[in-house]
């Protein structure tokens, strides 16, 4: 009776690992197989196919896209304003550091010297690679939450592409076109998106009151400081990869964001 | 023009979740939408052998759990109940049962896998939250079956548990441990209280969910921008079977018969460090501008009596009363007009637990994250002139000292791990989403080093008789958090809705 | 150009992978993936000898995904490395810097490509590299304005600054005294050296 329910669990376990990949469990038990995670930041790389003559639209997208950075206030109403919108909802959003977007065109995958076999190929490839921090799953959710029509527009020309909404099935889209990724480096994996632009915010605040705050007297310089601190006073956020002192079992687990 | 047509569909579906759905309340658990505390409780933990046996266990304590259906109007409100039953199971006890294999395998990965195998890597349960740590019964994985006696005065809880202990020993079920608890009375003889131990008035917000049947509250619900008012959740957050907010009817268990109008319940018992906490805010509080009861405030994001910061945000004078609002205004608070946290600090116990409206977004990254919370207190209130070394006397916890008081936090939701997990691990112990980088609730953070937390400040300007003056309230970092709540132990359960208990009583899923 | 945004670059490069098998008689795309595990992280990750690259992965890419009919399946003829990496400046100068601060761990990777050069030689290293980059069509940072300098001695810096606004608020510092040291701060915040990659 007690073997039961645990190798049920087992089963169970392995068949419902469905809401994250291999890469992140193996990340999770330590046993860095496959590095997904890096400090705060997670590596999401996924290519999905395209139809060679769909690509044209996404091409077209990204020129949109581009078009709609550019500092002109568009109507919200038409196409380029709600673009832009996509693009302010997303820097909102802060939990990107950076993510790209490559075509490559089913002709165009390196070739480096004649003794390399050609590829044949029936389809366009769309790499996705995103630099972010959290939860895989509560990127994902959030991206199909909040912007939807953006993500809509960038993978509808992908192959079986399902709604970003309702959620379930688009999950499943990204998670079978994920790959795991081998190697994984930040230059500061103890800062999340929300750390680095706190910082980077200070560091300006800090530079103009430097300046505005030279040749006061000690009390003038006083009042001025403790207004600096209001101003700065949420980009102060504890960066480093969370540790805790481990217990021998809790030494086997790797936290969440180490 | 495709948005413009699914936004309008969007508004047609919000105007139908609030006049049409109506919940099968019969069939539905009270536990789960009954809003009401109760002053007395026991919670019960029983081991099934016999498959059969247990099964006419839980067939005999079926008749006696109650469902969601409203009592009947006295005054034009709904009565109190006098008492409510619930039974949940974990996974190990609906094996135990023998729910055939192909439904187990249906149950989500998280409910299967239990808290305990969960707790390092999903909850942040470390050092002294530990598993390898907990309370006995919760170290084994003997716990199949919970139920629930809760009750308005002692005669009839007493009545009631002695019945279902009666029917765990007549059917052979192995009573394993009752956890004893009841709301605090914090001055003898003046009756109970909502308090917890810290002080803290506790117990406020219930979501409002959609079909419940309970009037809507200000502040429990939703923000919605269009109405310019709150909204019902939908119901699919919190019982299996209705459509949730992400538009989905949630993955539920199968065969549907079993899962629908059920739900899942986090049980946690969480020790609490009396003593650390009244010397963190008496010592910080001397140093803190405002005082103890305001840093108390700051912290919790609500005076002790429950007043929100947001409607209260500044230190009363040198012995004036805690502010007060009245108690339909508990609730009625946002954080738009406090994006920085000047009133409720970014990193204050409920702004964590329930942020509202200030991720943006027309909140759509909070509405999945709600839960229901049932919690009681356990364990004796202790006055507050009793002295620190008594109290920490009090405090002590190990395999030989079981905890004194604390809380028996209940949390129930559709998904644990969309919904409780989430909140426990990215918003108690991580604080990104408010900007404020690792660090993690200051009541009910896990730390084994003290940690800091920073209440922000504010510039006012203000202009008097012509006059423009400026006052600056710093920001306030506070150092030397310590741990003050501690993890004993905990399940996961399933809460079946009462035609699903009888199935499961009478063994009746139907093998594919 | 769309591989860049204000100040940084992404870059992907997409290797064709070595047929066969290495002396060891192991496939080259597991060797790869081998000299992988085995490479430092964090501040002792070759990366961290360059003081541009903010974020960078390799992944091996055996094989292409398949969404179920009618979709067909398409088969690769060689597998393939993916490089890619979030730095700062132009490319020619990054590509020098990868050939020169991070010799090894480009040797033990790339050795297993095909016709892969070397590291000995700078325009035939950049040559291959070229060849096998692949033109990223949209490109997007939260804060591709600062250089990885500027980003390292922010978060320093904000270190710096909450443990002194801490600090100064427990000693109730008089106001010289806070004047005083915080002028401290900012020297020392000027003159201090920008922390290593990978340690915060």
């Amino acid at each position: 009776m007690l073997s039961r329910p645990s190798r049920l669990r087992e089963l169970h376990w392995r068949r419902t690992l469905g809401r994250r990949t291999i890469g992140d469990v193996l990340s999770f038990m330590g046993r860095a197989l496959v590095a997904n995670v890096r400090g705060k930041a997670y590596a999401l790389t996924a290519f999905t196919r395209m139809h060679p003559a769909k690509t044209y639209g996404l091409r077209l997208v990204f020129f949109l896209i581009r078009l709609s950075m550019l500092p002109i206030p568009f109507p919200k109403w038409g196409v380029l304003g709600r673009i832009k919108q996509v693009q302010l909802d997303l820097t909102q959003l802060s939990f990107i550091h950076f993510a790209r977007w490559v075509i490559i065109k089913r002709g165009q995958f390196p070739r480096v010297d004649a003794s390399q076999k050609e590829e044949a190929l029936n389809y366009d490839y769309l790499l996705f690679e995103s630099n972010f921090n959290g939860d895989w799953e509560k990127y994902i959710d959030a991206f199909s939450q909040v912007v939807p029509g953006g993500m809509d527009n960038i993978w509808r020309w992908s192959v079986k592409y399902p709604q970003s909404r309702p959620i379930t099935p688009f999950l499943n889209y990204i998670r079978n076109c994920q790959y795991d990724t081998d190697y994984y480096y930040s230059a500061y994996p103890g800062a999340s998106t929300n750390d680095v632009r706190g910082a980077l915010l200070l560091g300006e605040k800090l530079e103009a009151f430097v300046r505005t705050s030279a040749g006061l007297t000690p009390d003038e310089f006083a009042r001025a400081y403790q207004i600096f601190t209001v101003e700065i006073q949420n980009c102060l956020s504890t960066t480093g990869r969370q540790s805790y002192v481990a217990s021998p079992a809790a030494q086997r687990a790797v936290a969440m964001h180490a | 023009m495709r948005t413009l047509i699914l936004d309008s569909i969007e508004e047609l579906q919000v105007s139908q979740r609030e006049r049409e759905i109506t919940l099968d309340l019969p069939d539905i658990q009270s536990f789960i939408l009954y809003p009401v505390g109760f002053p007395y409780a026991r919670f019960s933990f029983f081991s099934i052998g016999d498959a059969a046996r247990g099964r006419a266990f839980i067939g005999a304590v079926a008749d006696m759990v109650s469902d969601a259906t409203l009592p009947a109007l006295v005054d034009g409100k709904p009565a109190r109940k006098p008492h409510e039953v619930s039974v949940a199971f974990t996974y190990g006890g609906l094996a135990a049962l023998e729910i055939p294999d192909h439904s187990l395998r249906t149950f989500p990965a998280e409910f299967a896998q239990g808290m305990r195998a969960r707790a390092r890597e999903f909850l942040a349960d470390r050092g002294a939250n530990d598993p390898a740590q907990w309370e006995r019964l919760w170290r084994s994985d003997r716990v199949d079956v919970w139920v629930a006696v809760q009750a308005n005065d002692m005669d009839e809880l007493t009545r009631l548990q002695d019945r279902v202990i009666d029917l765990a020993q007549s059917n052979g079920v192995e009573i394993l441990e009752t956890q004893e608890s009841a709301a605090l009375e914090t001055t003898p003889g003046a009756g109970f209280t909502s308090k917890e131990h810290f002080g803290y008035t506790d117990g406020i917000g219930d979501p409002d969910i959609a079909g419940s049947g309970w009037p809507r509250i200000r502040g429990r619900g939703k923000w919605d921008e269009k109405r310019n008012d709150w909204v019902s959740l939908a119901a699919g957050e919190f019982v299996l079977g209705y459509r949730d907010e992400a538009g989905e009817l949630p993955r539920a268990p199968l065969p549907v018969g079993l899962s629908r109008n059920g739900s899942f319940m986090v049980y946690r018992k969480l020790h609490q460090n009396v003593a650390a906490f009244r010397a963190f805010i008496r010592s910080e509080g001397e140093k803190f501008p405002g005082g103890s009861e305001y840093l108390a405030a700051k912290l919790m994001g609500r005076w002790r009596n429950g007043t929100p910061l947001l409607a209260a945000p500044d230190a009363p004078a040198a012995g004036a009363p805690l502010p007060e609002v009245a108690s339909s205004e508990l609730t009625n608070f946002r954080y738009s007009n406090d994006p920085e946290g000047t009133r409720c600090p970014m990193g204050a116990h409920v702004r964590r637990a329930n942020p509202r409206d200030s991720l943006g977004f027309h909140g759509v990254l909070v509405d999945q994250r709600r839960i229901v919370r049932r919690g009681m207190p356990y364990g004796a209130w202790i006055p507050e002139s009793t002295p620190l070394d008594e109290v920490a006397a009090l405090d002590r916890v190990d395999e030989d000292h079981a905890s004194q008081h604390g809380v028996i936090f209940m949390a129930v939701n559709a998904s644990i791990e969309r919904q409780f997990e989430f909140v426990q691990r990215e918003w108690m112990n991580y604080g990104n989403d408010f900007r404020q980088g690792n660090d993690r609730d200051p009541i009910t953070g896990t730390r084994d080093t003290p940690e800091r937390m920073v209440i922000q400040g504010a510039v006012e300007t203000r202009s008097v008789d012509g006059r423009v003056t400026t006052t600056v309230r710093p920001p306030h970092v506070c150092r030397g958090l310590e741990q003050f709540a501690v993890t004993r132990g905990g399940a996961y359960f399933f809460l079946p809705g009462l035609t699903a208990l009888r199935l499961i009583a009478a063994g009746r899923i139907e093998p594919a | 150009m769309a591989n860049t945004a204000d100040r940084a670059y992404g870059l992907t490069i997409l290797s064709p992978i070595a047929p066969g098998l290495t002396a060891d008689g192991v496939p080259h795309d597991l060797a790869i993936r081998r000299e992988l595990l085995a490479l430092d992280t964090l501040a002792e990750s070759p990366f961290a000898e360059m003081p541009t690259t903010h974020l960078a992965r390799w992944v091996v890419i055996g094989s292409l995904p398949y969404e179920g009919i009618p979709a067909i399946v398409d088969s690769l003829a060689t597998k393939y490395l993916l490089f890619t990496s979030n730095f700062d400046g132009a490319l020619d100068e990054y590509l020098e810097m990868m050939r020169t601060r991070m010799p090894d761990a480009v040797t033990r990777i790339w050795s297993h490509c095909l016709a892969f050069p070397g590291v000995d030689n700078r325009g035939t290293f950049a040559n291959y590299m070229k060849k096998c980059q692949v033109e990223t069509s949209f490109f997007f940072g939260a804060y591709t304005k600062y250089t990885l300098d500027d980003v390292l001695r922010a978060l320093d810096a904000q270190r710096r600054m909450a443990a002194f606004i801490a600090d100064h608020q427990d000693r109730q510092s008089s106001p010289a005294e806070l004047q005083r040291a915080f002028g401290e701060l900012v020297s020392t915040l000027a003159s201090a050296p920008t922390p290593r990659p990978g340690t915060i």
